[in-house]
């Protein structure tokens, strides 16, 4: 039976679930690019907790090895066509179909079960090879030249391109896959032995088909190929690849191609192995060839000194500090001041390690300036409870624009506008604490509107983040 | 629909599936949240802290021994992160003069006073105590779900319960004759 206690407890505890959504889209957000486990230590590292850390290096990352595979098996799948003696008349007509048009096709990939979105592919002679996925990520566009084995990697949503996977040269300790793709193409293909096995006849897709299969064994891999084509045309309907892990063959990647459209007429420009204009090229340029002497206006250089102040452990100078800026006057960073003066795009064409390097150091830059706000709140409290209202508003004042400075570029980095965000409306979740205390009624109209233009400004932050990386 | 279990989600986020994580945040967030909040005491902090505790679950899965404990693990990274940020906030505590417990517990929390009351309460009991009732109230009042949280057997699980509820009951009389 229920009590007025139990009542009461209930109650106690709705309290805890406030906010959970938006919490959770930070949490999720801040995973899309964890860190690997051991790599950041210093509690920078509990920045991204409160940030939100969205940047996209690992995510494009990953997509690129994937996607990378998928062109490894395409080249194989086109260096068929030369390979053909020895085996049956039916078979290598097949091939020869494959080999010799343009073609079109769906590709979806099943691993450990579990099914990703189909994507489109589009093969033009000779040798050229694309492949769109318009579903993952805002949008992943692939091209490569079979014959040089160049590819070009885009992702629509954050308009930036790449030709290699950094970190690639070390990929072949990840695992079979990427042994089974480093070898020769040659090599993995070689059906002239002529070891084919017939699989008989079979409606496919309500077609008549008749299919084969191929079996591949490498010192680090085993794949499996089944074509299945149509009984009389031999037009390919269904091409199934699997690779193995030879220590534990239950671990399997299954990549199917279907919907094959050999009369495809395809446009050439598609296949062009240079970025698009306004696309930038990810993973290039060196933090130094990125930053530009330049000097902070003096109203910026306060800012830095109290930041510098309290990662000395000077925490009352800092606060000083910070509440003697200028607002009115112009505040301009130098380029080194990473957090307020790096794009997103400057941030993505960075080198790996500069990337790596740069967001620790603005993790750093965050943490300081989040122990620093945090104390102005607290300060404000303080004010508030010995009635010193003043003092309070221009703390809260004070923090309120330092979280605005943060989100004054909306090209800026991505993670840092989110820390922007949390700073700006918890800054005037205060002020409306204390306009209501001090019944400003003018004052706490304006802090409740601002209120709802920063969640709207969010939201539409957290929405453009999920349409360029995917909702995952 | 049955929901997945703490195993299959953590099978799944070690697997590279994130969006199991989420399915797990929805799980024992709150519960979380209301943990730290008895360290806090102040909800803003014990959101951003517990958004912490899970952040460094998330870094440690791969560590965690039985997936089916999830939950206890989980609250033993919360309550070590609560001693961290209890110790933090020791170090800096003379900056906070004029904030007292009452008005921190009040601060940001809901305007009813028997229900602000009771959580000052709360706050009061043993540790064990405020896990029982946190874990109860925010696990779908779950004796099983719960009593695997604490470590406990079911019966063991209600005679805590029943303590705490005691026990406040008594604080709560207490308090309304003024003593």
């Amino acid at each position: 039976m229920k009590t007025a206690l139990d009542n009461d407890l209930n109650k106690v505890h709705e309290v805890f679930n406030q906010d959970h959504k938006r919490l959770r889209e930070t949490l999720m957000a801040s995973l899309l690019k964890r860190p690997k486990q051991g790599e950041q230590t210093s509690r920078a590292a509990h920045i991204r907790v409160f940030i939100g850390d969205t940047i996209m290096k690992s995510r494009m990352i990953k997509i690129a090895a994937a996607v990378v595979i998928i062109i490894a098996v395409m080249i194989g799948i086109n260096q068929f066509g030369g390979s053909v003696d020895g085996t049956s008349v039916a078979f290598g007509e097949v091939l020869r179909h494959i080999q010799n048009s343009s073609y079109t096709f769906d590709l979806a990939t099943v691993a450990e079960g579990e099914v990703s979105p189909t994507v489109k592919g589009m093969v033009l002679r000779p040798g050229k090879l694309r492949i769109d996925a318009p579903q993952v990520m805002g949008g992943v566009s692939t091209i490569a030249d079979i014959s040089t084995k160049k590819y070009l990697l885009l992702f629509h949503g954050q308009k930036a391109a790449m030709t290699e996977i950094p970190g690639a040269e070390s990929a072949s300790d990840g695992g079979s896959f990427f042994a089974f793709f480093m070898s020769p193409v040659e090599n993995l293909w070689n059906l002239r032995d002529g070891t084919e096995k017939s699989l008989g006849e079979k409606e496919i897709e309500g077609q008549p088909a008749v299919g084969f299969q191929v079996q591949q064994e490498g010192k680090d891999y085993q794949c499996e190929i089944v074509v299945w084509a149509h009984a009389e045309t031999g037009r390919p309907i269904r091409v199934e690849i699997t690779i193995y892990n030879p220590e534990d063959r239950s671990q399997s990647t299954t990549m199917v191609m279907s919907r094959f459209d050999l009369d495809a007429e395809l446009n050439e420009e598609l296949f062009s192995l240079e970025p698009p204009e306004g696309y930038t090229m990810a993973y290039q340029k060196t933090l130094e060839e990125t930053i530009t002497a330049t000097e902070s206006t003096p109203q910026a250089q306060k800012i830095e000194q109290s930041i510098a102040l309290w990662s000395e452990g000077k925490e009352d100078e800092a606060v000083e500090t910070l509440l003697s800026v200028d607002w009115t006057e112009p505040i301009q960073f130098s380029d080194k001041m990473y957090l307020f003066s790096l794009t997103e795009k400057g941030y993505v064409a960075l080198k790996l390690q500069d990337q790596q390097r740069l967001m620790n150091e603005i993790s750093e830059t965050l943490a300081q300036i989040r122990g620093l706000i945090r104390e102005l709140w607290n300060v404000a409290r303080t004010s508030r409870s010995s009635r010193d209202y003043q003092k309070a508003e221009l703390c809260l004042e004070t923090s309120l624009n330092l979280g605005k400075l943060i989100n004054r570029d909306p090209k800026g980095i991505l993670f840092t506008q989110s820390v922007g965000f949390s700073i700006r409306r918890k800054s005037l979740d205060e002020m409306a604490v204390l306009y209501k205390e001090t019944n400003r009624q003018e004052e706490l109209q304006r802090v409740e509107k601002e209120i709802q233009e920063v969640d709207a400004e969010r939201q539409s932050f957290f929405e453009g983040i999920k349409s360029k990386f995917g909702g995952q | 629909m049955t929901m997945p279990s703490d195993k299959k989600l953590v099978r799944a986020v070690i697997a590279g599936e994130k969006s199991a994580y989420a399915q797990l945040y929805d799980r024992y967030a709150p519960l979380i949240r209301a943990i730290c909040y008895d360290t806090t005491r102040n909800l803003a902090d014990a959101q951003d802290l517990a958004q912490d505790v899970f952040m460094r679950a998330y870094e440690k899965l791969e560590h965690l021994r039985d997936p089916n404990c999830f939950g206890k693990w989980l609250v033993g990274i919360a309550r070590l992160r609560c001693r961290e940020w209890w110790r933090q906030r020791s170090r800096g505590r003379d900056r906070h003069v004029g904030l007292n417990e009452a008005e921190l517990v009040q601060s940001n929390l809901s305007n009813d006073c028997q229900v602000e009351r009771l959580r000052r309460m709360i706050i009061a009991l043993p540790e064990k105590e405020r896990l029982a009732l946190h874990t109860f109230y925010l696990q779908g009042k779950s004796a099983d779900n719960s009593r695997r949280i604490m470590g406990l057997s079911r019966s063991g699980f209600y005679r805590v319960l029943d303590r705490a509820r005691k026990r406040l009951g008594e604080l709560l009389v207490q308090e309304q004759r003024g003593l």
